[in-house]
């Protein structure tokens, strides 16, 4: 199947287009952990369209392991999306956790985080919508950030842990 | 020629289905049951008794028709039945998914996901909510009742637009 072309948004109009909805959602909630909860839901929301978005769009084999499928969504799934590729490392020994690092993250140019939202995590919808697209290929995961470029890490840095393998519905007995 | 189109994902839901054997109608809610039982028993069936890792299933014949299935790593199932003399038609199954589906239902914010899709044709009247005491929770309940039928009408809309280019494909390929 050939690769349809791809429309592109200016990347700062992105940027500038996030920011506003994350200072909107601070103006909402008040509190930071919900700001974060939002954010993860909106991602989740985004991620499960994203990846048949994705599947239909490219010609990637399926993905036999979780190994496999984070590999993939770090380095096709980052440049399809945003334009830049992330990095998958420290998988532990059972290949059931690995840190997902994004070495140019688009979102967070122009931003400062403001000593009150210290509890802010600036770029929670990445971990929902690596959630929502790894749930629909079957994998329940747990995605949480762990370094912020914001809060003074050299990076930005996401943990991405899995829970359980999902199985195929069973039909309902009569 | 084409006897039946059937859209399901993970959880079993029967996304969308179209019958174009014209003139016979058979119980539509009891035959999508049943069809997502064979397709889940078949796959895992199929995966059993596969000698290698390539264990999709694909298509049965019957002596009246074949059923083909085409299934994408995030479990929405494209099923078709046709006639016999219909070849392999995985092809045309991915196109409406990447081309279709894609374009018309995920990438399309008022179409929601996951939940059976009705054309604006055979859209049903809401119920009336008319169980409720206070006039205070009256006002919200219309409040949400509109809400909720501007949500149906948007989400019918969608439906509509995947039907007519469903429907377009399908009149288009040469076996219908």
């Amino acid at each position: 199947m050939a690769r349809r072309e791809v429309k592109r948004v200016n990347g700062e109009l992105f940027t500038m287009t996030y920011g506003a909805l994350v200072a909107q959602l601070l103006e909402d909630y008040e509190s930071d952990d919900e700001v974060n909860k939002q954010l993860d839901k909106m991602g989740y929301n985004i991620g499960v369209r994203m990846v048949d978005d994705f599947i239909a769009n490219t010609n990637t084999e399926r993905c036999g392991s979780f190994k496999e499928t984070c590999t993939t969504l770090a380095k096709e799934g980052f440049r399809m999306f945003l334009g830049v590729t992330a990095t998958i490392s420290n998988w532990t020994a059972d290949d059931k956790e690995c840190t997902l690092t994004i070495d140019d993250n688009p979102l967070v140019a122009f931003v400062e985080l403001p000593d009150e939202h210290r509890e802010l995590n600036y770029c929670n919808m990445y971990c929902g919508a690596i959630r929502g697209a790894l749930e629909l290929l079957q994998y329940r995961t747990r995605v949480t950030m762990t370094k912020d470029v914001l809060k003074g890490d050299k990076d930005t840095q996401l943990t991405i842990t899995l829970l359980e393998v999902l199985d195929d519905v069973p039909p309902p007995e009569d | 020629m084409i006897y039946n189109f059937y859209l399901y994902n993970r959880q079993g839901v029967c996304l969308y289905q179209k019958d174009l054997k014209r003139g016979s109608k058979q119980q539509r809610s009891d035959t999508d049951k049943l069809l997502y039982g064979l397709l889940y028993s078949l796959k895992k069936f199929a995966e059993k008794i596969s000698p290698n890792d390539k264990k999709r299933f694909r298509s049965y014949k019957t002596a009246t028709y074949k059923l083909h299935c085409f299934e994408t790593p995030t479990g929405l199932k494209f099923v078709m039945c046709t006639d016999l003399s219909v070849g392999n038609i995985d092809r045309d199954l991915e196109h409406i998914f990447a081309h279709i589906y894609v374009p018309h239902v995920v990438r399309n914010p008022l179409a929601e996901l996951h939940v059976p899709m009705t054309p604006t044709t055979t859209m049903q009247p809401l119920p009336s909510s008319s169980s409720s005491s206070g006039k205070e929770e009256e006002a919200s309940d219309a409040v949400t009742a509109t809400q909720l039928q501007e949500q149906q009408v948007q989400a019918a809309a969608a439906a509509s637009g995947f039907d007519a280019a469903l429907s377009a494909f399908l009149s288009s390929l040469k076996y219908y």
